[in-house]
C-alpha cells in the first residue's frame, strides 16, 4: 500500500472511531502545536457530530456499529441544545403541555415523564427531531419556525398599528 | 452614583443596539449592577430585543413608553399619562431581577418620531427625566437613534459619556467625522457646564478577513487619535451568533451555542469601558450633575 493510501486509511479509521466532540476536546489539550491543533479541528469538522464515542466503537460489533452510524445517528448534546433553545423560544415551548402537544402532533415517539422539566423535555424533543428522516424533520422544523415567526408578525402588527 | 453612557453613531447598522443590549445585560449580570437601558430610537429595536410583542402592547397601553414621557400633546397622550409623568419609573419594564440588582428598560415606540418632528424645548427633556430615575441605577445605557436630530441632542445633554460603535468600512470614516462635527457643535452651543466625555470608539462586526477592513480600521483609528479620541483595544467580531442571540432576545454570553470568543468580547469591552470611566473620573474629577 502506498503511503497516501495508508495515511487516508488511518484518517478514515480515526473518523469512524471518534466523534466531533472528542476531536474538539483533543484540540483543546494544553501544549499542542498550532498545526496539530488545526489538524484536530479539521478532523472535528469532518467527524460525525452525534457519532459513537471511542468506547462505543470498541464495544460494539461491526454490524451494530454500521447500523448505529448510518441509520440512527443519535443526536449529540451539541446538536440538540440550539434546537432545544429554539423550541423553548417558540409558542410550542411555552408550557410542558404545549411541548407535549407539539411532540404528539409531529408523531415523535417520546414517553412523557411526570415531573420532567420543560428544558429537559425540549432537549428530548430536539433529539427526536434530529433523528427523524429528513423530510419529516424538515416538516416539523417548518411548523416550529412558522410558530416562531408569529413573534415577528406580532411586531409587524404593532408597527403597522403605530403608523395608522 | 450613576454613570450615563450613550451609544451614539449617526450612521445606521453599526451595532449600537446589539452592543447596548449586551453591555446592559453584562453590567447587570457580572458587575453586578443596577442597570437601566433606555431606548431612544423611534425604530425601538432595543425594546424589541427584550420584550415580546404581547408584553410590549400591554406595557404601552398601561404604562406607556419614553414617547409618552416626552409628548405633551393631549391627543397623543395615554389615559394614564399624568400618572406616568408624575413618576416616570412607572413606565419602566423589568427585564431581569436578582435579590439585590435589576435590569430595567425604558421602552420606546414609533411615536418617539413625534419628538423629532416637534423638537421645540426638547433638548433637556431626557436629562430632566433621568434626574428622577438615575439615582436607582449604577449604569444608564442609552441606545441612540442613527440621526442627527433633537434625539441626539437629548442624548448628549443627558449623558456623562459617549461610546461610539464603528463598523470598519469607508462610510464609517465619513460618519465618524459627521459625528465629531455634531459633538463639537453641541459643545460650542451647550449652555450647561456639563460636558459629555467621549470614552472612545469600539469597532464592531470585525471580520478580520480582508485587507480593506484592516486599512479602514487603521484610517478610523488615525482619525480618532487625531481628535484625541481613544480607540478601544477590544472589538466585537462579526459572528452570526449575534444575529441569533438578538432573535432569541438573549445576550450572547448567555447563549448555549455561541463560541467562547464572541461570548467573551462583550465582557472585555465592558471592562475596558469601566476602566475608561474610572480614568476619566480620576483625571478630571467628576464635574457632572447628579
Amino acid at each position: 500500500m502506498s503511503n497516501p493510501h495508508a495515511i487516508l486509511s488511518d484518517i478514515h479509521r480515526l473518523l469512524s472511531s471518534y466523534d466531533r466532540e472528542e476531536f474538539l476536546r483533543a484540540s483543546r489539550y494544553p501544549g499542542l502545536g498550532r498545526a496539530i491543533k488545526s489538524a484536530l479541528l479539521a478532523l472535528a469538522s469532518e467527524a460525525p457530530t452525534g457519532g459513537l464515542s471511542s468506547r462505543d466503537a470498541v464495544d460494539k460489533k461491526p454490524s451494530e456499529k454500521r447500523l448505529t452510524q448510518s441509520d440512527q445517528k443519535p443526536a449529540s448534546q451539541d446538536e440538540r441544545l440550539p434546537l432545544a433553545a429554539s423550541i423553548l423560544k417558540s409558542e410550542s415551548g411555552e408550557t410542558i403541555g404545549s411541548l407535549r402537544a407539539f411532540a404528539t402532533k409531529q408523531g415523535l415517539k417520546l414517553q412523557f415523564r411526570p415531573k420532567e422539566s420543560k428544558e429537559r423535555l425540549a432537549r428530548r424533543i430536539a433529539g427526536a427531531l434530529i433523528d427523524l428522516p429528513e423530510t419529516k424533520r424538515n416538516q416539523a422544523l417548518a411548523s416550529l419556525l412558522g410558530k416562531v415567526s408569529t413573534q415577528t408578525q406580532g411586531w409587524i402588527d404593532v408597527i403597522k398599528g403605530s403608523k395608522s | 452614583m450613576s454613570e450615563t453612557i450613550a451609544l451614539l453613531n449617526m450612521k445606521g447598522g453599526v451595532g449600537k443596539t446589539t452592543l447596548a443590549f449586551n453591555l446592559a445585560w453584562y453590567l447587570y449580570q457580572y458587575e453586578p449592577a443596577n442597570v437601566l437601558l433606555i431606548d431612544l430610537d423611534p425604530q425601538f429595536n432595543a425594546t424589541q430585543c427584550v420584550m415580546d410583542y404581547k408584553t410590549f402592547q400591554d406595557h404601552r397601553k398601561n404604562k406607556g413608553t419614553i414617547a409618552d414621557l416626552m409628548i405633551d400633546q393631549p391627543m397623543m397622550a395615554l389615559k394614564s399619562n399624568k400618572k406616568i409623568k408624575k413618576n416616570p419609573a412607572n413606565a419602566l419594564h423589568n427585564v431581569a431581577k436578582s435579590t439585590s440588582h435589576r435590569l430595567d428598560l425604558l421602552p420606546a415606540d414609533l411615536q418617539l418620531a413625534w419628538v423629532v418632528k416637534n423638537p421645540a424645548q426638547m433638548d433637556y427633556r431626557l436629562e430632566k427625566l433621568l434626574e428622577k430615575l438615575r439615582t436607582t441605577y449604577d449604569f444608564v445605557i442609552i441606545d441612540c437613534a442613527p440621526t442627527d436630530s433633537v434625539l441626539t441632542t437629548m442624548a448628549l445633554t443627558a449623558s456623562d459619556y459617549l461610546l461610539i460603535p464603528v463598523r470598519p468600512d469607508r462610510f464609517s470614516i465619513l460618519g465618524f467625522f459627521n459625528l465629531m462635527e455634531t459633538i463639537k457643535t453641541f459643545r460650542a452651543n451647550c449652555t450647561d457646564p456639563h460636558t459629555v466625555k467621549v470614552l472612545g470608539i469600539v469597532f464592531t462586526q470585525v471580520t478580520s478577513t480582508s485587507q480593506v477592513e484592516k486599512e479602514s480600521m487603521k484610517d478610523i483609528s488615525t482619525a480618532a487619535l487625531n481628535e484625541n479620541i481613544h480607540v478601544f483595544t477590544n472589538h466585537l467580531k462579526y459572528s452570526t451568533s449575534y444575529i441569533r442571540s438578538i432573535k432569541d432576545q438573549t445576550p450572547i454570553f448567555q447563549t448555549l451555542w455561541a463560541q467562547e470568543k464572541p461570548k467573551s468580547q462583550v465582557g472585555k469591552i465592558a471592562e475596558e469601558l469601566k476602566a475608561r470611566i474610572q480614568a476619566a473620573v480620576t483625571t478630571s474629577g467628576k464635574a457632572k450633575k447628579k
